[in-house]
Order: structure tokens, then sequence, then C-alpha cells
């Protein structure tokens, strides 16, 4: 089953849901035109580095390409706070 | 019956300089560095391009870094090195181990940073973000006396990782509506995993397994068939909880619903247990041994926005900060020092030279 996430105005007004992948949105025509902008590029996030011959950690910039695990909802959390939109989740019970 | 604060070992009583201070005396930035923060400098010199402008932008982040941050940078690290990419695994932008702080000071050269839609404060929040998160480590793991493994699996519990329902149903009942009862739990079969994990001791003490058996002993997935027939001692298998969701949407519902049954729960308790607790970042998702760092860097780098993560950072203060927090208030507030102060350690350090590496 796809990922699904809802977007929508706090204090309950417009809302769009999206699902992925592929990429749909459904809901409030602007809403839906306003969200799709940040569905564009890629999404730069920080994950860990690791030096397989010294065992040595730290912390590498990643660049989340569309599918990639993360990239979708990094992306609605830019557009969720940009918009400021409440991002949500619907339940697993209701797929 | 609450437990009492353990004050902070790495809070300190002396007043910090500003750099802009040392500047206006003429001394070298590396100067302040070493009398501040007690440490030891270097800035390699196989690329000497742009190395003082990129050290520059190091000390300007460092000086405007949380008190506690600062503190932990004073007490706990006591080399700072920048070094040339190619020191680094691809695209690192820093790492920290046994005292030793790595910056890449090439940071152009990082493929994911060459693009031009990046807002101009990104290399500014990237470096502060870098050194935050692994003042976290340092933090959680130091040998010297980092926080206790408890705490350390108490911000894991706080953060959202759960084993899949249908391998332990126990964190999805009753044990997992608080993080106390949660991490009490993962603690405990941490240890029957291995009796050598400690709950008092911290990650970086000796006489505990080091921080990647934890990812393992805590993450890695052991299937029963591999476990029995290579008496592999298993793993508690956590995931976190936006990795466990894609996961679990992948199931089929009918299956899934009969099979939670069987075990006593309905859809809707694991739906619950999801959703009380989520991951702090992606980072923090990828390994359990970068949660507690992340949650630190989530606290202090306002770059970094997680309301979706209420209890990880509940959790983060009252572990991460509180100590400190408690220690500094017993002492009183600190103010900006006016003019640089010269301690006996970093007037050694000036004398060696290790101020002047930059050449200024």
């Amino acid at each position: 089953m796809e990922q699904r996430f809802r977007l929508q105005e706090k204090g309950g007004g417009r809302a769009a849901d999206v699902g992925g992948f592929p990429l749909h949105l459904d809901g409030d025509p602007e809403l839906c035109r306003r969200i799709r902008e940040f569905l564009g590029g890629p999404v730069a996030a920080l994950g860990p580095s690791l030096d397989p011959d010294t065992g040595e950690r730290g912390t590498r910039v990643l660049t989340l390409a569309p599918g990639d695990p993360g990239w979708l909802v990094g992306c609605l959390r830019r557009a969720a706070q940009e918009l400021d939109l409440r991002l949500t989740e619907p339940p697993l019970s209701g797929r | 019956m609450e437990e009492l604060v353990q004050l902070s070992p790495y809070r300190s009583d002396r007043q910090y300089a500003r750099l802009e201070t040392y500047r206006r005396l003429g001394l070298p930035d590396a100067t302040w560095a070493a009398e501040q923060f007690s440490l030891r400098i270097h800035v390699s010199q196989d690329s000497p391009n742009g190395a003082e402008k990129r050290a520059s932008e190091v000390w300007e982040t460092m000086d405007r870094l949380p008190l506690q941050v600062k503190d932990i940078l004073r007490g706990v690290i006591d080399e700072v090195r920048l070094d040339s990419e190619d020191n680094f695994p691809t695209d690192t932008l820093g790492t920290w181990r046994d005292g030793t702080m790595r910056i890449n000071r090439d940071w152009s050269l990082i493929p994911a940073l060459r693009s031009g839609g990046w807002h101009r404060d990104l290399g500014y929040d990237l470096l502060r973000a870098t050194l935050v998160h692994e003042s976290g480590h340092a933090l959680v793991e130091d040998p010297r006396g980092g926080i206790r493994l408890r705490d350390t699996v108490a911000l894991i519990a706080a953060s959202g990782w759960l084993p899949h329902p249908l391998d332990d149903p126990v964190p999805y009942g009753p044990v997992g509506r608080q993080v106390s009862t949660l991490s009490a739990y993962y603690l405990k079969r941490l240890q029957q995993l291995d009796p050598t994990w400690d709950g008092d001791l911290s990650l970086g003490s000796p006489s505990l397994p080091p921080a990647s058996q934890l990812d393992r002993d805590v993450m890695r997935e052991v299937s029963n068939f591999n476990r029995l027939r290579t008496k592999d001692r298993g793993s508690l298998r956590l995931q976190g909880s936006d990795q466990l969701i894609r996961r679990l949407r992948r199931d089929e519902p009918g299956r899934m619903t009969r099979e939670l049954a069987a075990r006593g729960l309905v859809l809707e308790d694991v739906d619950a247990a999801l959703r009380r607790r989520r991951g702090i970042s992606l980072y923090a998702e990828v390994a359990i041994s970068e949660t507690p760092a992340e949650i630190f860097r989530c606290i202090h780098a306002p770059f970094t926005r997680a309301e979706h993560s209420r209890p990880a950072l509940i959790e983060g203060e009252r572990v991460l900060l509180e100590p400190w927090r408690t220690a500094d208030r017993a002492v009183g507030a600190r103010r900006l020092a006016l003019a640089p102060e010269r301690p006996w350690e970093a007037l050694q350090l000036v004398r060696r030279g290790v101020g002047r590496e930059l050449g200024r």
C-alpha cells in the first residue's frame, strides 16, 4: 500500500490528500496547485556517514530523489511549514 | 519516587569571551578557540586555498552556539581539526571520536551542496547542525562520563522505535503507553541478549559493548531460522516509526488483522502505538546510535523543526539538558567575559604555538 498524507489549513479549512508513488493529489484544486510546487526536485537531509576503514562515524548530507524513502514526507513537511498547513497521516485501518 | 537529577560534569563555571573581542584586540581566531575552549586546533595544509576563510566560518559558528554546546566543546572535545575533503567518506560534513571533532572544510566539493537553489544561510545552518549533532554524540558517549545507558534507551523509546507487532506485541499493550515502562522493557530485553549492557553505565564506558553493537542488538533483523542455525543471540529488531508504517501499509489488511488478533491485538492498538511517538528526523531513524545526538541537535538547532515528535523532545530535555541546566542554575547565570580570559592550560597551548597555526 502507498504512503498517504493529508495537508489541511489550520482551523479545519481546505484540504488536500497526497499519495505516492506514483504521486497523486486530490482535494482543493488551489491547495493542490500550491503543494505541487514543493513536489519537484530533490530534498536535502542529514544522515550518518561511516568510514569503513577506521569505523569513524559522522554526519553527511543526503540528496533524496523522488521515490526515495523520506523524500515525500520531506517535501510535505516543507510545504506544511511554508504554507502553514497541518500534515497528518490517515490511520492504518483506514486504507 | 522521582529520581534526583545528576549534575552535568561538563558545565563550566568560566565565562566566555566573544570572538569579536579577540578580533578587536588583533588576536588570532585560533587563539580565541584555544583560550576559550581549551581546544587544540589543526588546519590541514594540503590544499591551503580558502582554508583561512573556512576556519573563520567555523569559529564564527562556534561563537554563536548555545552555552551548553560551548561547554561540551570546552569540557569534552580536546581538538578540532579542519581536514580536506579527501580525508572523509563521500559527502561527510563532520565527525566526532575520542575527543576529536573533525570538520570537512571543503563543503563546496560536496555535490549535494552545489545546487544554486539552497537558501543563503544553508552553509551556516548545516555547520551549526553538524557541531551540535557531534557534540550530542560526545555528551552521550564520552568515555569520561556520558549519560547512562538507561537514559539512552529512554530516548530511543521516546522516539517511536518499535518492533513489528507480529514479532513482539508487548510494546503495543499497556507497557508501551509510558516512555518509562517501554524503556524499562527494552533495557530488560537488551540485557537478556547480552548481560554486559549495564543501564547505569554510559555508552562510552569501556565496560559496555560499543555503540555499533547497540545498533546490532537493537535494530538488526535476525530471522528465527538464522538465529537457530548460527546460534545468533538475536535482536530486539526495532524499527523507526516511519519505516514501520511504510512496511505495515504493504501488508495485506485481512491477514494482518487475523495475525494481530492471534496475539491479542487489533489494528487500532498498533496505529495508536505508532502515532503516540514519532521519529525526530530521517537521520534519527537510520540508526539507533544516532537518535540521542539527533534529539540533541533538534533541541538546540533552530534549523530543524520537529514538532511532530514532542515526546522525544520532552525526554531529551529531561535527559540531555536538565542535568546541565540544574548545574548552571546552582552556580548562577554567566555573563560574557569582557576581556580574553587566559587559564593556565590555554596559555600552554598558546605558548606551544597551537593558536598560531593559521599563520596570522
